[in-house]
């Protein structure tokens, strides 16, 4: 009987669960943090067309850059989210596209902050 | 960062574009006695502005093109009788080979026109000509030189995606 008792009040059950105990374990079980989603709501760019294979006037692809690393990721122009795998890591993300005479532009690189 | 640049007659500013005009004329056609319209052929763009948004994704910030110019005629004004007449301009969007407008809304007077191009100005380069319209003396049909001009609005810089977040999964 007393061993039953026991149990029950170390799972927590019961009016006198000790609240301390409680928070303590789920510190130690809580989930971990395994990726980081980046998303955004728009390229930034909605009067621009665009490239779908052209080289001038248009916007291309994305550009999500760990700066951490240094690592590069392109995603097509219309995605809208990125999951990363080292969510501690610092990341930033820029539009590409072609300017008017057809040369490379791209935005500046806006970093992410993490909510 | 964001800077325009517009050579020609009148001057617009705006973000994000570069914008340049520019005439040049004397074509090969010719029209006998009838005057082609001064080669000062000039044409200004608008900007959108909050009371005109967004109409397509693919025009720029512009939603018109205003066209002047100079015009003495060597003919009388059309009446009831269109013999050895002057009846007004054509306007021609060349890149697009579609009539904008012809006499009908172009008169022997006007010597400006407002064009409000469906969707918007389109980034790139849109070329434009003008011609005279009158008739002869035996009531055919007679057209100027053309004068040309063209707009060009060209993407200059991108901006960043907007409202960026990181979420920790």
């Amino acid at each position: 009987m007393a061993a039953l008792v026991f149990a029950a009040l170390a799972g927590g059950a019961g009016c006198g669960s000790n609240p301390a105990a409680k928070s303590s374990s789920l510190t130690e079980s809580g989930p971990k943090t395994t990726s980081l989603l980046i998303s955004w709501s728009s390229d930034g760019n909605p009067l621009v067309p665009v490239c779908n294979g052209a080289t001038q006037n248009c916007k291309n692809d994305i550009t999500v850059l760990d700066k951490t690393t240094g690592a590069e990721v392109t995603l097509p122009i219309t995605a809208s989210s990125y999951t990363a795998t080292a969510p501690n890591d610092t990341y930033a993300v820029r539009v590409n596209g072609f300017d008017g005479l057809g040369n490379s532009i791209a935005s500046e690189y806006e970093v992410v902050p993490v909510q | 960062m964001k800077r325009v640049l517009f050579l020609l007659p009148l001057i617009a500013i705006a973000p994000l574009v570069h914008v340049a005009a520019q005439t040049a004329s004397k074509p090969t056609q010719t029209a006998p006695s009838q005057t082609e319209p001064k080669t000062r052929l000039g044409a200004t763009l608008v900007r959108r502005t909050v009371a005109a948004p967004l109409v397509t994704a693919n025009a720029s910030q512009y939603t018109q093109i205003d066209f002047n110019w100079a015009y003495t005629a060597n003919a009388p004004t059309c009446g009831t009788s269109l013999t050895n007449c002057f009846s007004g301009f054509t306007l021609t969007d060349t890149t697009l080979g579609a009539v904008i407008a012809t006499p009908s809304t172009i008169g022997p007077t006007s010597l400006s026109y407002a064009y409000i191009p469906s969707g918007g100005v389109p980034f790139g380069t849109s070329a434009f000509s003008l011609v005279a319209n009158g008739y002869n003396g035996s009531g055919n049909p007679m057209t100027s030189t053309p004068v040309a001009v063209s707009v060009v609005v060209n993407v200059t810089t991108l901006n960043a995606p907007t409202n960026l977040t990181g979420a920790p999964q």
